[in-house]
């Protein structure tokens, strides 16, 4: 084996390991989500017994993309939560099915309210 | 020439034939040209198509209980089904009212045939279902139908309804795009006319359900009636009443009420629009998206799914699409709807395939670089410009035979790279050693050395080819998943044989020169200190017995350590490893009877823990069906889902070339987090990463055998606490026991209702139409994609409690309206639940999974567990793995992953004991010996040295990619034992002593074995770092440098001993 041979040999070790670094290319950045503006809303705190039928005021709800549903306030924000509503009273909403009665909800001004928009308590 | 030729044998003949002969030229372009247009042609895929023909049969039997459904549908269908051929397991499923059995055939059936004779099956023996029951109804379950592409369209202003048309005007476009096979929109609501009725007001009209729906269905229709011929015209006559809008059903009269019309309107509410919210599908955001991002979390979205036909190249048909689709963009879809690609299986492969294709160029690199240094320059370029031919000859014979290029495919050149530049490096260096004599003549010295080596060749190459060819017939979805590799292996060292015979000669007769310094030659290397080194250590052996005996004692004693590691779980056994991937799946299972809504709001819990990973870049979220199927949910049977507790996640990550992180360390990450939520909603979620191999239903699964259904219920449950909840690693514990919910039971007494003048079917078409709705006929509108039905129900709101039937009312032929309480008990009762067969026998599934360790030590420990432990109530389960179980007691087996485990390792065990057997006899036939034989095949034991502690040293598991690799050793190291013993026989019959013959065959041949076992392992070194086929690397890599290190001294000092110890004194070819 001539010189050059060696040279490749003894260092294969470390081509192999240059080759695997080679085929790890980095990482683009992220980016980041839109920051949303604060907005200032009135809230409400559900707190229905579990057996009573849930009512809510009618200016809770709003429909997106065609699904009916709320916000509840999770963690500073307005979480858009879906509910199956049921008989309409004149300001209030029979919700059949996804609020479990404890939630506390967004109410008025709720077409600027976006999934995720940080709420401060009016 | 022609003295020669009776001497000459095959190699000597064809290397004659072709030396100096256009044809090699032609046979040089035209394997090009053949390799270029099979490269471009051949249809590319990720993994090889594994054909399962299946097919679901539902029967239904309005009313029956799922007991009675079991005895009456299910049991006779299986029957029916039992006597048939191909079918390898039935699978049925007796449900309220519905009774549905999967038919799986074995792997590899014929797909039409199959159904074809499913239908016969079926059609012929419909007698034999009790009277009840509707017609079957028989659904392929057919792998080409699975989409290869997924385009979802979001939108933060459109609606559902109006995506889902949009989203129909460009299927509508798509679907022209040529090999575009089944296609369809999932998501999103259809247009439909509803009609809410409203029970107050249908009362006071004395208005029914069944009354409205006969005046409609007889309005609503528009029959051509004929034509009209007058002064040489003719004109076609048409009558009818048909609804052409929401208008047209409002003022439909229905009913006369105090002589004064009663419209459709008066006592219902007639809307155009969409229908109730069933589905809810979404997509969203990771951090890793690089797009412009909406404003909100996720977005109500509308998928379309395309598959293609079945054969054709989803690179290419995929590319197609997505180039329409950006030709129509601007006019079909409207401004500020979004459109992502999230599922793109062409791509995929075309990185697959791309990706291995870059580790062959690279591999190929390796091997010419490792031959120049060896050969020299010249005759290294002779063996390199084969490379390309003989993998050209490959792809060509590929295509010819319907292979498609897949990763194995990939797999299987780069294998075959260190053993088919063997031939030809073979043949050069013999041509060299010829031409370094003086005065021999060019041509007749290539021929002359090609003769030569000839036979050794031969059968060196077919001993690779007998190794590998009994691969093909491992069963069961991994032969086919497989298949590439004993079939291109063996037609890429076959190549090699004929190139080695025909261009090598060719090429060296022209371009090879013995000259100064660069007859580096194999043969013509001065004594190194590699060959000083070998006879040195080769010479004491030789010499002394003490020495010889130690080693052997040495080696034997290595060979037992190495054959006891696993047993210290230093090696660890695995079907096959995780794969790195660019998705994964959760699927979220809430209990039986929750609401839509529910399901939803735990869907976006797990929707903000995914959006909260760095790699991931989009997810589409299914609420109340399976997301679009892929192939491991079609095998799964998880494609069929639906229901309002069903919700689906396809998380799609960052593209694995631009991540560090593998994919199953991301699902590692969220498998916490994601526990979480699952602690805290009560929710049965699941993350399901693709399968690097074939699907299975789940990689633990244990199936419940017993008399007595109910009591198998109740050990599934404590199965499941306590033995797999408490097995280390195991995750995402299921069983098929649905959860204890309620029903409403309507009893109508007969008595009552007879005396009223009701007929119960009345009762229950009414209610049906009530409560699930009915569909009466179809509105006329002519510029709709979709029909647009119109729909009866009772408002959401009015199907709250049992309490508002009692507004339901009847009218009896007199006239009398009768109420549904007067004559029926409602009662609220628990709901009935499904029961599961498996080959005829009830069956109760617990299911887990494991989130980074292999599934046969979980097993193992369960295993031993239950073996120790009974269950609460003294149960004993006896448990099988392999064997039909038996049902008269409480039986386990043990399915699942471990299963294919088994199967394959069976399969690839008997296939190497077949590879074994095949060589020993060919070498017979070669040496007229069997001890000869024998010797040369000790080699392979000695692989075994390397590849075990190599697994060790590399932290892999022992997979089914090892075991492949421990076979194709086998192949390899005879190849190399069987060249020393025919040179110490070569010697031998030179006349030279037996210490002599065995040390010069040893010298000699040191330096040809080192290079083709570099090769090897140069070679197979870039796909170390491949989850799937690192262990094939590892096995050949570490096996060939153990065997090859080890056969230099054990083949010459066996054949040695054995010589010296004068048995068989028999006369040696």
């Amino acid at each position: 084996m001539n010189e050059v041979g060696k040279l490749v040999f003894r260092w294969m070790p470390l081509w192999a390991v240059l080759l695997l670094l080679g085929c790890q290319a980095a990482e683009p950045p992220a980016g980041a989500p839109p920051e949303l503006p604060v907005l200032a809303r009135p809230t409400l705190r559900l707190d229905a017994a579990p057996d009573r039928r849930l009512r809510i005021p009618r200016a809770a709800v709003v429909r997106r993309g065609g699904i009916p549903g709320v916000f509840v306030l999770a963690d500073g924000r307005a979480r858009f939560r879906m509910i199956k509503p049921g008989r309409q009273g004149a300001r209030t909403l029979d919700v059949l099915a996804g609020l479990h009665g404890n939630e506390t909800l967004v109410l008025g001004g709720l077409d600027e309210v976006r999934d995720g928009s940080p709420i401060e308590n009016q | 020439m022609e003295k020669n030729d009776e001497q000459l044998n095959i190699a000597g003949r064809v290397a004659a034939g072709f030396v100096d002969n256009k044809l090699t030229v032609l046979i040089i372009l035209f394997a090009l040209l053949m390799g270029v247009f099979a490269f471009l042609m051949t249809p590319r895929e990720e993994n090889p198509q594994i054909v399962v023909p299946a097919a679901n049969i539902m029967v239904a039997k309005p009313g029956a209980s799922p007991e009675e459904i079991e005895q009456l549908v299910v049991k006779p269908l299986e029957a029916i089904l039992q006597g048939m051929s191909g079918v390898e397991h039935t699978y049925g499923m007796a449900m309220d009212s519905l009774g549905v059995v999967s038919v799986q055939f074995y792997v590899g059936e014929d797909k039409e045939d199959s159904l074809v004779k499913l239908y016969d099956r079926i059609m012929s023996n419909l007698d034999r279902m009790p009277p009840g029951t509707r017609q079957p109804l028989i659904k392929p379950v057919d792998v080409d139908d699975v989409p290869i592409l997924t385009i979802s369209l979001s939108s933060s202003r459109l609606d559902d309804m109006a995506l889902r048309r949009v989203a129909n005007d460009v299927l509508e476009h798509l679907r022209r795009v040529e090999d575009v096979s089944v296609s369809f929109v999932h998501g999103g609501r259809r247009r439909q006319i509803n009609v809410n009725l409203d029970l107050e007001r249908m009362r006071r009209y004395n208005v029914t359900l069944l009354d409205i729906q006969k005046i409609l269905e007889a309005t609503n229709v528009d029959t051509p009636s004929g034509a009209l011929v007058n002064k040489n015209r003719v004109t076609t006559v048409k009558a009818g009443g048909v609804l052409g809008d929401a208008e047209d059903v409002r003022r439909l009269v229905v009913a006369l009420y105090a002589h004064r019309p009663v419209y459709l309107k008066d006592v219902a509410e007639v809307v155009d629009g969409p229908g109730e919210i069933e589905r809810v599908h979404r997509i969203g955001f990771g951090p890793a998206f690089t797009g412009t991002r909406p404003e909100d979390y996720e977005l109500p979205a509308v998928t379309l799914a395309l598959a293609k036909r079945g054969g054709t190249n989803a690179v290419t048909v995929a590319e197609d699409v997505l180039a329409h689709l950006e030709r129509i963009r601007a006019s079909v879809i409207p401004e500020g709807v979004r459109v992502h690609v999230t599922r793109n299986d062409g791509e995929r492969a075309r990185d697959a395939v791309d990706t291995l294709m870059e580790h062959l160029g690279i591999a190929i690199a390796t091997v010419v670089a490792l031959l120049v240094l060896f050969l020299g320059w010249r005759a290294a370029g002779i063996v390199t410009v084969t490379i390309p031919l003989i993998l050209f000859i490959v792809l060509a014979v590929g295509y010819v035979a319907g292979q498609t290029i897949n990763r194995i495919t990939l797999f299987a050149l780069i294998l075959s790279l260190g053993l088919l530049v063997d031939d030809s490096i073979v043949v050069i260096e013999n041509i060299f050693r010829h031409y370094t004599r003086k005065g021999v003549d060019r041509l007749r010295g290539a021929v002359a050395a090609v003769n030569e080596i000839g036979k050794p060749t031969n059968l060196a190459t077919f001993t690779v080819i007998l190794a590998f060819l009994p691969m093909a017939w491992v069963t069961g979805m991994m032969g086919p998943y497989m298949g590439p590799i004993p079939f291109n292996v063996p037609v890429a060292m076959l190549a090699s044989l004929f190139i080695a015979y025909t261009v090598a000669p060719w090429a060296a007769y022209r371009w090879l020169r013995v000259r100064g310094h660069e007859n580096e030659g194999v043969e013509h290397h001065g004594q190194g200190r590699l060959e000083r080194g070998y006879a040195r250590v080769m010479g004491k052996l030789l010499s002394s017995r003490l020495s010889r005996n130690l080693f052997f004692a040495g080696v034997l004693a290595l060979l037992v350590g190495v054959l006891i590691t696993p047993v210290f779980d230093l090696v660890l056994f695995k079907m096959l490893p995780k794969n790195n991937t660019n998705t994964f799946n959760i699927t979220i299972d809430l209990p039986e009877g929750t609401a839509l809504e529910e399901t939803d709001r735990v869907a976006r819990l797990v929707g903000d823990v995914v959006r909260g990973h760095p790699q991931v870049q989009t997810y589409e979220t299914t609420v109340g069906e399976s997301g679009v199927v892929d192939f491991n949910g079609l095998l799964r049977g998880s494609g069929l889902k639906r229901g309002p507790h069903i919700a689906e996640v396809r998380v799609n990550l960052r593209n694995k070339h631009q991540r560090r992180q593998s994919s199953i360390d991301i699902v590692l990450e969220l498998r916490e987090p994601i526990a979480r939520v699952a602690r805290e909603t009560g929710a049965n979620i699941k993350l399901v990463e693709d399968p690097p191999g074939p699907p299975v239903r789940a990689t633990i699964l244990a199936e419940l055998y017993g008399p007595d259904y109910e009591q198998l219920r109740r050990i599934a449950r404590d199965l499941r606490r306590q033995v797999f909840a408490t097995t280390e690693d195991v995750v995402d514990i299921d069983d098929s026991v649905s959860a204890d919910t309620q029903e409403v039971r309507i009893v109508v007494d007969r008595e009552k209702a007879a005396l009223a003048g009701i007929l119960p079917a009345q009762v229950a078409r009414t209610l049906h139409g009530f409560i699930a709705g009915y569909d009466v006929g179809t509105v006329h509108l002519e510029s709709e994609k979709e029909p647009v039905p119109i729909r009866f129900r009772i408002p959401v709101a009015d199907r709250v409690t049992p309490a508002g039937f009692r507004k339901i009312f009847f009218t009896n032929p007199q006239g009398k309206q009768v109420r549904l309480t007067d004559i029926a008990t409602i009662r609220l009762q628990p709901a009935e639940k499904h029961i599961l067969h498996k080959d005829q026998r009830p069956v109760v599934y617990v299911t887990g999974e494991l989130a980074s360790t292999s599934q046969v030590y979980a097993v193992l420990r369960m295993w031993n567990y239950l073996n120790e432990h009974p269950l609460p109530g003294d149960v004993k389960l006896k448990q099988y793995f392999m064997a039909d179980p038996d049902t008269t007691g409480l039986a386990v087996r043990w399915d699942g992953e471990m299963r294919l485990t088994l199967d394959v390792f069976r399969d690839l065990g008997s296939a190497f004991a077949v590879a074994v057997i095949l060589i020993y006899l060919v070498l017979v036939g070669y040496y007229r010996s069997f001890m000869i034989p024998m010797i040369v095949m000790g080699a392979i034991p000695l692989t075994i040295i390397g590849v075990l502690p190599g697994h060790t040293v590399m932290g892999q598991y022992f997979t089914a990619t090892s075991m492949i690799g421990v076979i194709a050793l086998a192949g390899i190291v005879v190849r190399n034992s069987l060249l020393l013993i025919d040179f110490i026989l070569e010697y031998r019959r030179a006349g030279h002593a037996l210490d002599e013959a065995v040390l010069q065959a040893g010298l000699t041949r040191l330096r040809p074995i080192l290079l083709t076992a570099l090769a090897i392992i140069l070679g197979t070194l870039v796909i170390v770092v491949d989850p799937v086929f690192g262990g094939l690397a590892v096995s050949l890599i570490f096996g060939t440098f153990a065997s090859t290190a080890l056969t230099l001294f054990v083949i010459p000092l066996l054949y040695f001993v054995w010589q010296k110890r004068g048995g068989a004194v028999s006369k040696q070819a």
